[in-house]
This record gives structure tokens, C-alpha cells and sequence, in this order.
């Protein structure tokens, strides 16, 4: 079984894997509301979880307002004891996933971000970043009209970083078909991404 | 034939994405699916760039205080009926006993005269009392607002305290403004700290917190501690005339906190044991997923159902979705193969 206990830090760097003792005396932390060890939980574990719903929805205010909302669950699930047994990275993304679902299931389509039109300086550096934002904000967009399954699988693969059996692990599925599923979610997103662009 | 694409595009994505390889040169060590394989490279890499990695010190800053504040807030509610005990005591006896020594005195006038007074002077054990009197005779929203009226009356006391530059135990509660080595602004009032004041680590810029010291000649309050504050309802008293502990008796519980998170389903709690799940997902032989029966045996889909696949997801389930090891329980909409490419798998999964 493969645990998602590998994380990014803020910066995007991989940190290691918690031990077993180390996810136990969390827990315990968490419980019992031990601030230090709730910190410790949410430096660890807050970028992934924001950029899991960012990946989702594509709204970063919102993104932030549920990532936040989805730790405030972790406290009063703890201390309900009904929080996680062992793996709190995976509950706090499942936690998220469910979140974002019922929104999607809420409020249909979101309303597209819309970019500044024109900006004045038109310096070759900025025209750069403007064309990456451009391409960041159609994939975004693309992303949307996936199927929850194809978002689910790009954002562990490739928003997350996930290698392909943890991502395999989070969403219960056998190896193989993550491959094809990501396989499709990519085409699927190709697709998508020539329609964002041409509209 | 696909498993083996399939393969190839994992194959590829990994020596591109994580190890930092060529593109073209991945792709030609699968020159027979290099051509298809390309753009979906592309959207990958698309994929990866689309959110930016970095999540920026002010997002994290911001929400770590905000959780933070709600634990804290969870600890003094798990607390308050403990402390109650000794609250309802000092609330019931000690004003009973200055109210009815005001009475029978005939001593208003002193009541009066002491308004004024600061912390160390004589009368300013009779400004507190009367204070506390007030409370035992208020009802909640008045209690509220008596609360605010003298948590701004301490912080007034501190400040003509350090305008008079006396000496005086103070408490008060405020904002932390800014915080600079030792040097604090809460609430406007310049606080100093040293190598003994006790500070909560968690306290941020914006952190509610209260302040225990003595006003000092620098025109700083020297704190001794630095704490959270729990509660926009806390009474603040100084410590130089009462000892008893914080006033907590209308410490809001973690619902009633204004809490500026959405809450989008606020009886969703992921189930621990997955019981919860009111549809149940199988997975095809080709890795397809096939909603079969949901609880209310509503419905059942395919994968040929294109309609807005993202966001027909299934009824999450109240007690949320998830296993006992805390893995999801992915929500089983289709993920529109019949759009997206189905000549491109029907590949067994088992292979």
C-alpha cells in the first residue's frame, strides 16, 4: 500500500516521507489541539492541499477558502475522533476532493478568470510571461470540461507530482488503468486546450 | 497494442517531467508512437505549468493564523465548562457583596469618583468591583457589550499610564500590529518583550492576543506574557486586583466562531471506514470506470454519458467518502471516453 505521505513544501520541493511513529505522535497532536504539532501538520501539508483545489477549480481565492475550510475539518473531525487513523495527507485530500465535487455540483460551470485585455508595457520579457500566463489560464480552463476521474488523475500526476502508484493507491484504482485514464485525460485536455484557444 | 502507448506516454512524462530530459529525445525511443504521443506530451507538460508550485508566504502566513485561532478557539471551548464553576462563583458573590456594600454605605459617590482611576490606585479596586457588579446585573448582549466598553477601557488605561510614566501591573487584549525583535505594537500600545516573556509561538501579525506586564519607564510595556486570545468576548482584567481567571462564559463554540472560511458542506465529514459511499464504481477490464448503482438506484452510467462529465459527479456521501486509511474515494463520473479517444484504450489493466 502506498502511502501519500511524501509532500511539497511551499516552495515545491519534495520533503520526506513521515515515519510511522512520527504520523502516531501527529495524530495525538491533533487530538489534543498541541498548536505546535497543528503548524507542523499544516506547513507540511497546506501547499498540496491548496494547490489540489487551485488544480480543480481554478479560482485562487476560492481555492484558498477551501484548502483552509478543509484543516478546520481535520480539527473538529480530530477531535470528534473520527479523523484520520493514520494517513492525514491522503484525508485532508480526500476531504478537498469531496469539497470541491459538491461545489462543482453546486454551481455547474464556473464563471471563467478573466485576464487584463492589454497591458501597456510591452517589453519581450513581459510578452513572455503574458503568453505563459495565456497558456496557464486555457489549460486551466481546459481542465474544467475533464471529467472529475481525468482532473482527479492530472492534478496527483501533475499538479501534485504523484508518481503513478500513489496516485493509483488515492483513487483505488490498479495501476494500469491510471495509465489509461491519464492517457485520455491528456487527449482529452488536448482537445480542449485547441477549443480554449480558438474561442 | 494501447497498453504498450500507454506505457510509453508514463515512460515519456517521466523521463520529461521528473527527470528533466529532452522531449524529442524521450519520444524517439518510441519512434513507432512518437507522433501521437507528442502533443499529449505537450499537455502534460501544459498540465504541470498550470498551477504555479510555489504557494506564497501570505496565502500560507494568513491561513495558518486563521487555524490557529480556531484551534485555540476549540481549546477554550473544551475548557470553558471547567472554568465556569469558578466563574459563576466570583460572579455571584464578589459583585453581590460590592453591590450590597455600595447600598448600604450609601456609597455612589464613590463609584463615581473612581471611574477615573488607574491601576495601583486606591479606588481602583472599587472601579473594577462596580465593573463586575455591572455584569451580574447585564444579560448576554449586554454582558457583550459591557465586555468591549472595558477592553478598550484597559487599553485606555494603559496608554494614560505610559503617558503619566507610572509604574503598574496591566493586562490587556488587542491585535498584534507589528512585531519588530522585541519590540510589539498591539493594539497601538508599544510593548517590549524579553528573554523570560512567555510567548505563545503560534501568535502571527493579526493575532488576537492578551498582554500581561507592567508599564515601564520607556514608555513600552514590559510584558511577562503574550498569549492568544481566544475570544472576542474576553473579559480583560488586570492583574493588579483580580487573580480569578479569564472570563470565558461566552467563549463562542467552533460553529458559532464568524469564521471567514466557506463551509461548503458542513455536514461532510469523510467516513473513515468508506461505509458511506451511496454509489459504488467499478473499474473495467481497460481501466474505464462504470458507475453501476448508486443507493437510491437512481441511475447508472457508462461511459458513453458525455454530459458535463466533470460535474455530474455522484452524490457525495454525508459521512464523506473516504477509506479507513484515509485514501479517496474517487467521484465516479465519467470521464468521457467516448469524446476523448476511444480508439486510444482498450487495453486489459491486468496485463
Amino acid at each position: 500500500m502506498y502511502e501519500l505521505n511524501r509532500s511539497f513544501d511551499g516552495h515545491g520541493q519534495k520533503m520526506a516521507a513521515l515515519s510511522e511513529a512520527q504520523q502516531y505522535n501527529e495524530l495525538d497532536g491533533l487530538r489534543t489541539l498541541d498548536p505546535q504539532v497543528i503548524a507542523a501538520v499544516y506547513d507540511r501539508c497546506f501547499p498540496d492541499v491548496y494547490r489540489f483545489v487551485l488544480y480543480r477549480l481554478n479560482d485562487e481565492g476560492l481555492a484558498e477558502d477551501i484548502a483552509s475550510d478543509v484543516f478546520v475539518r481535520l480539527l473538529e473531525a480530530c477531535k470528534k475522533k473520527r479523523g484520520p487513523k493514520k494517513n492525514i495527507k491522503a484525508w485532508l485530500l480526500s476531504t478537498a476532493s469531496h469539497i470541491v465535487t459538491d461545489h462543482l455540483r453546486r454551481h455547474y460551470r464556473r464563471p471563467m478568470t478573466q485576464l487584463p485585455e492589454t497591458l501597456a508595457d510591452n517589453t519581450e520579457a513581459l510578452q513572455i510571461e503574458i503568453e505563459r500566463s495565456d497558456q496557464a489560464r486555457f489549460t486551466r480552463e481546459a481542465l474544467q470540461q475533464l471529467t472529475s476521474d481525468q482532473q482527479t488523475v492530472l492534478t496527483l500526476r501533475f499538479g501534485q507530482g504523484y508518481s503513478l502508484e500513489e496516485t493509483a493507491a488515492f483513487m483505488k484504482k490498479k495501476a494500469n488503468a491510471i495509465k489509461a485514464l491519464q492517457f485520455r485525460a491528456l487527449a482529452a485536455l488536448r482537445r480542449y486546450v485547441g477549443e480554449v484557444e480558438n474561442e | 497494442m494501447n497498453k504498450k502507448k500507454n506505457d510509453a506516454l508514463e515512460i515519456i512524462c517521466q523521463n520529461v517531467l521528473e527527470q528533466g530530459r529532452d522531449p524529442e529525445s524521450s519520444l524517439a525511443e518510441f519512434p513507432q508512437y512518437a507522433d501521437e504521443l507528442r502533443p499529449l506530451l505537450q499537455a502534460a507538460i501544459d498540465a504541470k505549468e498550470a498551477v504555479p508550485v510555489v504557494v506564497s508566504d501570505e496565502i500560507m502566513r494568513r491561513n495558518r493564523a486563521r487555524l490557529l485561532q480556531h484551534a485555540a478557539q476549540m481549546r477554550e471551548a473544551a475548557s470553558a465548562p471547567r472554568q465556569r464553576a469558578s466563574l459563576d462563583f466570583r460572579r455571584v458573590f464578589v459583585p453581590l457583596a460590592l453591590a450590597l456594600a455600595f447600598f448600604i454605605g450609601g456609597t455612589t459617590g464613590l463609584v463615581r469618583a473612581s471611574t477615573s482611576a488607574l491601576p495601583g490606585d486606591g479606588l481602583y479596586a472599587v472601579k473594577r468591583g462596580w465593573e463586575s457588579a455591572r455584569f451580574w446585573f447585564s444579560d448576554s448582549v449586554e454582558t457583550a457589550r459591557l465586555e468591549t466598553i472595558y477592553e478598550n477601557e484597559r487599553r485606555e488605561e494603559v496608554q494614560k499610564l505610559l503617558g503619566y510614566g507610572r509604574f503598574a501591573a496591566v493586562q490587556f487584549e488587542g491585535q498584534v500590529i507589528t512585531r519588530d525583535g522585541n519590540k510589539w505594537n498591539v493594539a497601538g500600545v508599544p510593548v517590549t518583550t524579553s528573554a523570560d516573556t512567555d510567548i505563545d509561538p503560534s501568535i502571527q501579525i493579526g493575532t488576537d492576543v492578551i498582554v500581561s506586564g507592567e508599564t515601564s519607564d520607556d514608555g513600552t510595556v514590559l510584558a511577562t506574557s503574550i498569549i492568544l486570545s481566544f475570544s472576542e468576548d474576553i473579559l480583560i482584567t488586570p492583574t493588579a486586583t483580580m487573580n480569578e481567571s479569564v472570563e470565558t462564559e461566552d467563549v463562542p463554540n467552533s460553529e458559532d466562531v464568524d469564521d471567514p472560511v466557506v463551509t461548503l458542506t458542513p455536514e461532510e465529514e469523510p467516513d473513515e471506514t468508506g461505509d458511506g459511499e451511496d454509489v459504488t464504481e467499478s473499474e473495467s477490464e481497460d481501466g474505464q470506470d462504470t458507475v453501476t448503482s448508486t443507493d437510491d438506484g437512481e441511475e447508472e452510467h457508462d461511459k458513453s454519458d458525455d454530459s458535463d462529465p466533470a460535474i455530474v459527479p455522484t452524490p457525495v456521501p454525508d459521512d464523506g467518502g473516504d477509506s479507513d486509511d484515509g485514501t479517496t474515494t474517487p467521484t465516479p463520473a465519467s470521464d468521457g471516453d467516448s469524446e476523448s479517444g476511444e480508439e486510444l484504450d482498450s487495453e486489459s489493466d491486468d496485463d
